[in-house]
């Protein structure tokens, strides 16, 4: 009897990816609902941390206990539009449009085009700002909601809900797509939530902005730390241009952060992190009382993370390190299957339309090289993904493997010359930076490679011209760090 | 398969997802004395453009339970749920934001203008105005600004200091900054932006 049980345990899970297929019409099995919900600026590191003696994310640790979690997970841009676009593409942001003010362009073959044409209803209730209709990407989606400006899941969610009581087709499979910006600039949430883990009367020098409405935006995307990242950032790689932003900008005096600074923000963060669980509780629980939940997949991720001066830099624009390029990825399988499983191996966000499309029946999209988690889902077999590219607007470019990352800065990845640039600069000069294994220089070398060759594979949508590419990076410092 | 039938016949044993569970664990952290209740005194140290407790208490049982706290938080703007609390009064045109520029300078100004008021005038002298730029940023954008419309001997300068310091200019500096450190290629709309910014600057 238990060799029997034993048995039919292990089949069990296929016949749950079986039942949970597009189009299965089962006696008992009801039409797939697939929903996928991001929480914008989520950090991984966030999931599950500690604070005061509990975890800051309740909600997402419960959802891992249900379901199975990616550890490794990462992002393939570090601002929201590329970022989701190649969510919804599996291709990389830069062959599709250049990341300066990205849109995706129309006519791009998206996942919700091509669960539409396979008759599934597709729905996404956005929170508004980057993700405004009119930057592509509600392309191939029969409704795109897009009425909370810079809004919350707690808004975004309750809407998304009523869509599922009032106009999804409970004959058809459905994609369900829910953004909120609740671990997002600005940080300061209601109470409890806002000085949960910040002092409402530090003396640290942020303190008061975070008050003003909008003043942890502003202390995160303007002056006070573009100033400090500017500066950071001309020294750091730009060694000859170290005087730069003195010459363009003289009026910006440069404002670092202090330490108390620092902990006020990652306070403030904190309590928006928190808040946006307590959000995300309460759409699965919106779930949970319609009786979707255990036949529903439900995919929970982020778009980026957030840098909290960890490296000198807050937001998420300026950097492409594990702060902002680590992200969230749980899947709850219907029924729980799988519960508790933990995927260890490497994964980024173009692996989502590949494996929602595989799980469908669907054939892929045109373009797309994300990897079908599929297999890792079912604990049948690894990912199998050699690296991850992420791509910064601010003319960055990083590939990590698992054990280590390479970052170059300050060439466009648009650049037509990026590669033969790449393969020249030495490793020692301050473009690169290198983290883990890469700090080994033939693991650098080997890194180095695959970001030229992938760069080489998959050209960029509109490439700028830079004839003096060579010459300008040469005289500004990215070849040596010398005078 | 008379096994598979009943393990797929098996109930589901985990509890349900709720609203107030949702919101539970999060009431339990400000619940300083674990004593299972949160009280005045808990909610006021993490309270901010709140009511006090006994408002949200609806049951009258001196504590907040996480259904009180949801009903409350369903009516609270997750974005501009202070605005009114923390810049009314210089937030004029009632867009509850206040540009990069604005904020900094009406801080300072705010932290110059009590001071007067405390010695019983309307507006820092220039004096003190001067004092502040050296002890802050030398010429910095913020406190330029701040000199400018003082200098201008207007009658209400937080207002006046308002005016031109709305989010496009703030989006517009980042743009320019980077785009004169040749991170980025102008837009028509930067280009055009960038006059008035200057403007303002």
């Amino acid at each position: 009897m238990n060799g029997a049980i034993r048995a039919c345990a292990a089949l069990l899970p296929w016949l749950t990816l079986a039942l949970s297929l597009a189009g299965c019409r089962g006696p008992t099995a009801p039409p797939a609902l697939v929903v996928v919900v991001s929480l914008d600026t989520l950090r991984a590191d966030r999931v599950g941390a500690v604070r005061d003696g509990a975890s800051l994310t309740p909600a997402l640790d419960r959802l891992a206990a249900e379901g199975i979690r990616f550890r490794r997970a990462r992002a393939n841009a570090n601002e929201t539009r590329p970022s989701h676009a190649v969510l919804f593409t599996g291709r990389p942001a830069s062959t599709l449009a250049p990341l300066d003010a990205f849109r995706l362009p129309a006519g791009t073959p998206t996942l919700a085009h091509a669960l539409g044409a396979h008759g599934w209803q597709t729905a996404a209730f956005v929170a508004g700002g980057h993700m405004t209709r009119g930057a592509g990407l509600e392309q191939g989606f029969d409704l795109w909601n897009d009425t909370a400006e810079w809004g919350s899941l707690a808004r975004t969610g309750d809407a998304a809900l009523g869509w599922l009581d009032a106009q999804r087709d409970p004959a058809r499979p459905a994609f369900l797509f829910v953004h909120g910006y609740d671990a997002h600039e600005r940080y300061l949430k209601p109470s409890p939530f806002g000085y949960a883990f910040a002092d409402r009367d530090s003396p640290a020098r942020v303190a008061r902005a975070g008050r003003v409405p909008g003043g942890t935006a502003g202390i995160t995307g303007g002056l006070l730390t573009f100033e400090e990242g500017l500066l950071e950032r001309e020294t750091r790689i730009r060694p000859r241009l170290d005087t730069a932003h003195l010459a363009l900008a003289p009026s910006l005096a440069p404002l670092r952060l202090t330490d108390a600074d620092r902990a006020h923000l990652h306070g403030l963060y904190d309590g928006a992190v928190a808040w946006a669980d307590a959000q995300l509780g309460r759409l699965v629980a919106g779930l949970d009382a319609r009786g979707l939940l255990d036949t529903a997949t439900v995919i929970v991720l982020s778009d980026h993370g957030e840098a909290l001066g960890e490296a000198g830099f807050a937001h998420h624009r300026f950097e492409l390190d594990e702060t902002v390029l680590d992200v969230p990825l749980i899947v709850r399988l219907p029924g729980a299957e799988g519960a508790g499983g933990v995927v260890d191996d490497l994964v980024d966000l173009s692996d989502l339309a590949p494996t929602l499309l595989a799980r469908a029946g669907i054939p892929p999209l045109a373009g797309a090289d994300g990897h079908d988690l599929g297999p890792a889902l079912a604990g049948t077999g690894r990912v199998g993904r050699a690296f991850s590219i992420a791509e910064g607007s601010v003319r960055q470019l990083a590939i990590a493997d698992e054990d280590g990352a390479l970052v170059l800065s300050g060439l466009s990845s648009s650049n037509p010359r990026l590669p033969s640039v790449a393969r020249a600069l030495p490793l020692d000069a301050p473009a690169w930076t290198r983290t883990g294994r890469a700090r080994g220089d033939a693991e650098a070398a080997a890194l180095r490679e695959a970001l030229a060759a992938w760069r080489e594979a998959h050209p960029p949508a509109a490439a700028p011209t830079e004839d003096a590419v060579v010459r300008g990076t040469r005289g500004a410092g990215y070849w040596s760090a010398g005078p | 398969m008379r096994v598979l039938l009943l393990l797929l016949a098996c109930p589901t044993q985990r509890p349900p997802w709720t609203h107030d569970g949702a919101l539970a664990p999060h009431l339990a952290r400000i619940d300083a004395d674990h004593d299972g209740r949160v009280t005045d005194a808990e909610w006021a140290r993490v309270a901010y453009a709140a009511p006090p407790l006994g408002s949200l208490d609806e049951d009258g049982d001196g504590a907040l339970s996480a259904a009180e706290l949801a009903r409350w938080l369903a009516t609270q703007d997750p974005v501009r749920f202070d605005a009114p609390h923390a810049t009314a009064h210089a937030d004029a045109d009632s867009a509850s934001l206040l540009g990069v520029h604005a904020r900094h300078a009406w801080e300072e100004l705010t932290t110059l203008c009590e001071a007067a008021a405390a010695r019983g005038r309307a507006v820092p002298t220039p004096a003190e105005v001067e004092a502040a730029v050296a002890e802050n940023a030398p010429d910095g954008p913020a406190l330029r600004h701040a000199r400018a419309v003082l200098a201008s001997d207007a009658p209400d300068p937080l207002a006046r200091l308002r005016q031109p310091c709305d989010a496009r200019v703030r989006d517009a500096l980042d743009a320019a900054v980077r785009t004169r450190l040749g991170w980025e290629t102008p837009s028509p709309a930067l280009e055009a932006a960038l006059p008035r910014l200057d403007a303002t600057r």
